[in-house]
Order: C-alpha cells, then structure tokens, then sequence
C-alpha cells in the first residue's frame, strides 16, 4: 500500500511539471504573438546593423540624386528639387523641338451613385503647381465630354485638381478616358477606359 | 510518464528556442498590407511621445556623432579616408556635420521639439514624422548627414514656381509640409487633391511605369496618404529583401516606411488602445468640464463629463456614468487627446444609430486646416475614428457654436452650425452639413432675431417622440416672464410651435455654471430637458435637474456622484 502511494505522488510530481513547461510554452507563443513582456516593443534600443546599412543605403542613394541633379543643373538643365526615396523619372526628351514628356496616369476611376457622379484620379511624374491637366472622353456613339483643370503639387509628384464628372453628362456604356497634362517645361498623357 | 515529461521538456525548449532565435530585429513584412499600410488611429495618435521621448528616441538611435567627420568612410567603400574626405572628393560640404539629435534652429529649438510642435499642430503622429526623416533621408540613423540631407529632410519637392529656400526646403519647413500633408489627405480637406483615395487605386511598382503595377483597395486615408507621398508599392523581390535592394523595378519608400515603424514603434494598425503621453495641462485656462448626452449600445443614454483641461492623467478626460442614477461610473477614461482650451475647442455627442453615440472634438479656429475640425473618438475614447476638416471656415465660439440633432429621423444624428451674432441675415441662422461636415444641405435664417449666446442658446431634442429632434431656443436672461424658456420651433425654423416660461427663474441661470443638456435617460423614447449645476451646490457635487415634458415642472433631481467643476 506504502509503495502505491508514494508512485501516485511521484505522478502528481511529474504532471504538474508537465502542465508548468505547456503554461510556459503556452505564454512564449502567446507573448510572441501579442508582444506581450518579454516580447515587447522598446523603441529606445539601438539601432540594429540591418537598419543602419538600410539608412546608409538611403543616403547613398539621396546624395547621389543630389549630384546628379546638380550636374544637370549646372549643365543647364532646370532641375532645383532634391528628392528622397523612389523619385520620378527625369522627364524623356522629345525630338523635333517638343516638350520632354513626363509619366502621366490614371490612378482611380470611381462611380458614386449616392452623387451620381463619376470620379477620375491621376498621377503626374513631376512637382508642378503650374501646369494643368485636360481631360476627354468619348464613347463609341460619338458623345463627348471634357474638362480642364489646375494642378496640385505633391511630395514627389503632382495631381490634377481632381475631375469631378457628373453621370448625368454621360451616357450609359463604355467611355474612353484621355488626360493630357502640360506646363512650360514639359508634357504628358494617358488614356485609360471606364464603363458606365 | 518519464518519457512525456522529457519530450514536453525537448518541446518547450525547442519552442523557446524558435522564438528567442526568430525574435525580430527587422519588421514581419508578411504583414505589409498593400492596401491598409497604416491606419488612421496610428496615424493621427499625435499624444504617442512627448519632446522629451522624441529626443530620447533620437539619441538612442545615433549614440555618438561623427561631427568632425574624422571616422572612415566605410560605408562608402572607403575605409582609407575620412567621412570629411570623403565628402570633399564628392564635393559635397565639409565639417561639421550636425545630427538630427543636436540640431538646433536659430532660435534654439531642437529637432525633437519642432517634430513634436508639428505633430501637435496637425494632428499627426510624431512616430510617422520621425520615421518619413529615415525612410527619405536616414536622418534619424546618420551620424554624419549632410546640409542637402536637411534641406530635403521629409523628401518633400518644391514645385516649380515655388520659392524653394524660404517655403519648401529645411528642416522646419520640410516636417511642416509633410504634417500638412497627412492632415489634409485624413482630415479630406476640400481644397487639397491627391491622386490616391480609398477604395480601388492603381499603385505601379515603381517609378519605371513599364515595371506595372496592380489594382489595391485602398481601406483608409493614411494609406490613400502614404500612396500620395511616395506612390509605389513595393513589389514581391522588394517585400522579401527585407530591408535589402529589391530588382529594377522594386521601390522602396512604403517598405522602408513600415520596417522602420513596425521596428521601432510597433504595430501601423491599431491593435491597442492609446492615451496622451507625457500630457499637461493648460496653466491658467479653465477646466472646461460639460455634461454630454451618450448611448452606449442601448436603448437609453447616460451622461458623460468631459474634463479638458486640470485633469488627473494630464489627458483630456471622459467619465461616463453607467445608469440615469448618476451615482455609479461605467467608464473613466483618460484619452488620446491632450488637454484643450474649452474656449476653441468643445466635446459633442453624436448619434450614430439608434443604440449608440460617438463624442467629436470639434475645433472651432486655430486649426492647421483654417477651417472647423471635426475628430471623432471611439467609443471607448481612446483612438480617433475620423478627422474632417469642414466646409466652414473657423468660427468665434463667442458668436457660433456646432450641436448635433437627428431632423430627418433616420437614427443619425447631422451636423448643425448655430450662428447666433453677427449673422448675414440678423436672424439665429442654422446651417445643416450632410457627409460629415464636407458639404451643406441646409442654410436657414430662423425666426429669431440675432443674439448674444449670453442671452440664450439652440438646443435639439426629440420632445414627442417622434423620433425627430426639434430645434429649441433655450432663453436664460432678458426673458419677458423672468424665467427660463424654452421657445420650440417647427421643421422650417420659420414658424414657433409653442413658447413656455418654465418654473425656474432666470436669476438663477449662470453662464459657464450651468448648463441645459436634452437626453434620454430613462428610454422613454423621447427627451428630457435637464437643468445642470456645475458647482454652487449644496453638497457640493454636480447636480442634474429634469423638467417634466412641458418643463413647468421638476420631474426629478440628481446629486451626482461627481465633485463640482
């Protein structure tokens, strides 16, 4: 009888050292996940080497846009803005004496039927508070609408003043979207569709 | 039993091991989500760190400066020279070179504070502030950056017609047009366009548009604002370089922008709650404290007591009462937002549906946005749930005051802008904005002449329970009857329903003690008229009186749980 008993303390032993290591792991995964203590944010650490080389990366690529607009600069070129991560691509020279072109795109096109109004979003490769955007549609039926508007300047890029179309002026069915953006400097189009 | 004890033993060490071994020193980017970079909550947590934690912040990232540039260019495969060598051989300045932890302006402010300034002025949160100085600029991690790195500290570009030095370039200018930016992109300032919105956008990968892009629903205006920063997203060879170089057609800004925040500051998506960091209060301004009418999940409301200023946690404070007893808090709450000026700023309730309210600080003037703000809380206080910048201009809150009312009684309550002096019309005007304050639907020049909110004010209440609230002039001084009274129109503020003297004489009304509050307290399905004592009491608590329907009688009296204010 003396011997059972002490293998059932023995037993209670040993499950409760069980139920302990699962709590323990329990906590790490939860802990982890949550990032509860010991797992938890500090933001005074120091800086890790990933994130310092990312930085120096960072400023490489900073100085280097640096120099390489003010060698444009001095060459004559207009170029007075330094830009910081993914600027846009200088503008594309164009023969014949035309104005180089910049990037120009359709971002959103967007129905509200609550204001029945058809909303067109763009995107201009270049910093400009000058220039301004014209856009124009057309269906097969041979319907037309179009607009012009002022531009809006970014951080790194610009903006048409948004096209704000009423579903009223456009009928039904597919339309094709075309926006034309031009300053002193430089040009750009896009065209893109939408259905009705 | 043994052998389970060991192999649990084999597993829990494993386990810990694992984790231990995995735990991060860079970002989960299994977690950027395209579409939802940051959340508006975190964006615009602008209590997230006081000066002092900035600066903090600052230091622990760049230990020791390289001012003089004395230590070798390494970096830049170059350790046979110096960083100042270095920089001559590029041609770029020599020493020295401040870091961001040391700079300071002409007028001696530091880095730390002008970040933290800029936040407090935009609403935006100085953790996204620091970390756009890293992601454009490495300012945060340099420890010798160069004028230029300054000059276009947040990478943000001068258009070109602007004046560049004195408007676009600098530190101080740089965090001013970059806070501008996130403000008026989540606040949908009207007058400020950006090519990204919520809902479907076009993203490319990078700046090289033959590189594509693909179609991301675009959940938030942070997002929408991130995207208007810098508009690429980072494609797959840049999500799984972490902080690495991607291929030819892999950008870099969003996926730098949430490694350094996740890194540094956590989560971009709101997964906790916030308060006010470091927070004080306003010396020699007033406490400010109002009752406002709310419902949480329910049939009936309580009340709430805003605290502005002079509070406890130096946030500004919500206490919210769980019954119509008023004996018993349901909720103290010490929110996101620093203390306030009562006489620019005021806490509303806001009806959402049938069961349940928001409170929105509205902003009358002073705003980074020079129009009226509305910043609505989540329910629990702690987290912003929206930002608009109106379509009014800022207003005096001696002359015009916003209320909410449900007219149309779809459950919602609207926006209402009272103009009590100095009105085109010489008439209260009461101007309805649909759409959260972004557009009007309504401009009315009521029956009552212009006057001064000393001698009375509009309130809205649904008084027949029809579930329409009807506008009340509420007149508290220079009354014919020497009492209170409550003057209610009809739909067209054109026409008086009835006028009633109430059973409560005007001498005892006192402006800034008192306080009329219309709520629901006890679900009857229409509101009571309650008269509030905010100090002058006799046992020295708030008290709150209701009027009976008809308010020539008292139906109850409260002595609240809470001290005067």
């Amino acid at each position: 009888m003396k011997i059972q008993k002490k293998q059932n303390k023995k037993n209670k032993v040993l499950i409760l050292i069980a139920v302990i290591l699962l709590s323990i792991t329990g906590y790490s995964l939860i802990s982890y996940k949550f990032k509860f203590w010991p797992f938890i944010h500090n933001q005074f650490n120091a800086v890790t080497e990933e994130q310092k080389t990312a930085g120096q990366d960072i400023k490489k690529r900073s100085l280097n846009d640096a120099s390489n607009k003010s060698e444009k600069e001095s060459s004559g070129q207009k170029s007075k803005t330094l830009q910081g991560s993914d600027p846009s691509p200088e503008p594309t020279p164009s023969s014949n004496g035309k104005k180089p072109t910049v990037g120009v795109s359709i971002t959103t096109t967007t129905v509200d039927k609550e204001s029945s109004t058809l909303y067109i979003r763009s995107l201009i490769q270049t910093i400009s508070s000058s220039g301004r955007c014209t856009l124009s549609m057309h269906n097969t039926s041979g319907q037309t609408y179009s607009n012009s508007v002022e531009l809006q300047a970014g951080p790194s890029t610009s903006s048409c003043k948004g096209f704000n179309v009423p579903l009223s002026q456009l009928s039904p069915g597919k339309w094709t979207i075309n926006i034309h953006y031009e300053d002193n400097n430089v040009t750009g189009d896009t065209e893109g569709e939408i259905t009705i | 039993m043994k052998k389970l004890i060991l192999k649990l033993g084999i597993l829990t060490s494993m386990c810990l091991g694992m984790i231990l071994s995995s735990t991060p020193a860079s970002a989960v980017l299994n977690d950027f989500d395209p579409g939802n970079i940051m959340d508006d909550a975190v964006a615009t947590n602008y209590g997230s760190m006081s000066a002092n934690q900035i600066q903090s912040f600052l230091n622990s990232k760049v230990p020791q400066c390289d001012t003089n540039g004395a230590k070798p260019a390494s970096e830049f495969g170059r350790p046979d020279i110096t960083h100042a060598q270095y920089a001559a051989s590029k041609g770029w300045h020599s020493p020295p070179y401040t870091c961001l932890r040391d700079y300071k302006t002409k007028d001696g402010r530091s880095a730390a504070q002008l970040i933290f300034d800029v936040s407090q002025k935009y609403h935006v949160n100085p953790q996204l502030l620091i970390v756009l100085l890293q992601k454009e600029q490495a300012l945060v991690t340099d420890t010798w950056p160069t004028r230029g790195q300054f000059k276009s500290a947040t990478g943000y570009g001068c258009p070109d017609t602007a004046a560049c030095d004195s408007k676009y370039f600098g530190l101080e200018n740089q965090l001013e047009w970059a806070a501008k930016h996130f403000h008026y992109i989540i606040t949908r300032n009207p007058n400020w366009f950006s090519p990204y919105t919520t809902g479907i956008n076009f993203v490319q990968w990078s700046p090289n548009a033959a590189c594509g892009g693909s179609n991301v629903n675009i959940q938030n205006w942070t997002t929408a604002a991130l995207y208007s920063y810098t508009p690429y997203q980072p494609n797959a060879a840049a999500m799984s370089s972490g902080y690495g170089v991607g291929d030819g057609c892999s950008a870099y800004g969003n996926r730098n922008f949430y490694n350094y925040f996740t890194d540094w500051f956590g989560d971009t998506r709101s997964s906790s709650s916030f308060s006010c960091k470091n927070g004080q209060n306003i010396p020699n301004v007033e406490t400010g404290a109002r009752i406002i009418p709310t419902r949480i999940n329910g049939n009936n409301d309580t009340l709430t007591i805003s605290i502005p200023n002079n509070t406890g946690s130096k946030c500004a404070e919500m206490h919210t009462w769980a019954n119509s007893n008023l004996q018993a808090w349901s909720q103290h709450t010490a929110t996101n937002s620093y203390t306030f000026n009562q006489q620019y700023s005021k806490v509303i309730s806001r009806k959402v549906n049938s069961k349940n309210t928001v409170l929105t600080k509205v902003d009358y003037n002073g705003t980074a946005s020079g129009r009226v703000e509305f910043h609505t809380w989540t329910q629990d206080g702690l987290r912003w749930l929206a930002h608009t910048a109106t379509s009014a201009g800022p207003i005096d809150p001696l002359f015009s005051e916003v209320i909410t009312a449900d007219t149309d009684g779809d459950g919602n309550d609207e926006y209402y802008l009272i103009n009590y002096e100095q009105t085109n019309s010489g008439m209260i005007e009461v101007h309805g904005w649909n759409n959260n304050g972004t557009s009007w639907f309504r401009h009315t020049a009521t029956s009552h002449p212009s006057a001064s909110m000393n001698t009375g004010r509009v309130i809205a209440a649904d008084l027949d329970g029809d579930k329409k609230d009807e506008f009340i002039y509420v007149k508290y001084d220079n009354t014919t009857s020497g009492l209170i009274e409550f003057h209610v129109w009809d739909s067209s503020l054109k026409n008086w329903v009835r006028h009633t003297a109430s059973n409560y004489p005007e001498s005892g009304y006192v402006i800034g003690s008192n306080d009329i509050v219309a709520a629901d307290l006890q679900g009857r399905g229409k509101d009571t008229i309650y008269y509030v004592k905010y100090r002058g009491t006799t046992n020295n608590t708030v008290e709150v009186h209701g009027w009976g329907d008809g308010q020539q009688s008292w139906a109850s009296h409260i002595s609240t749980s809470s001290g005067v204010y």
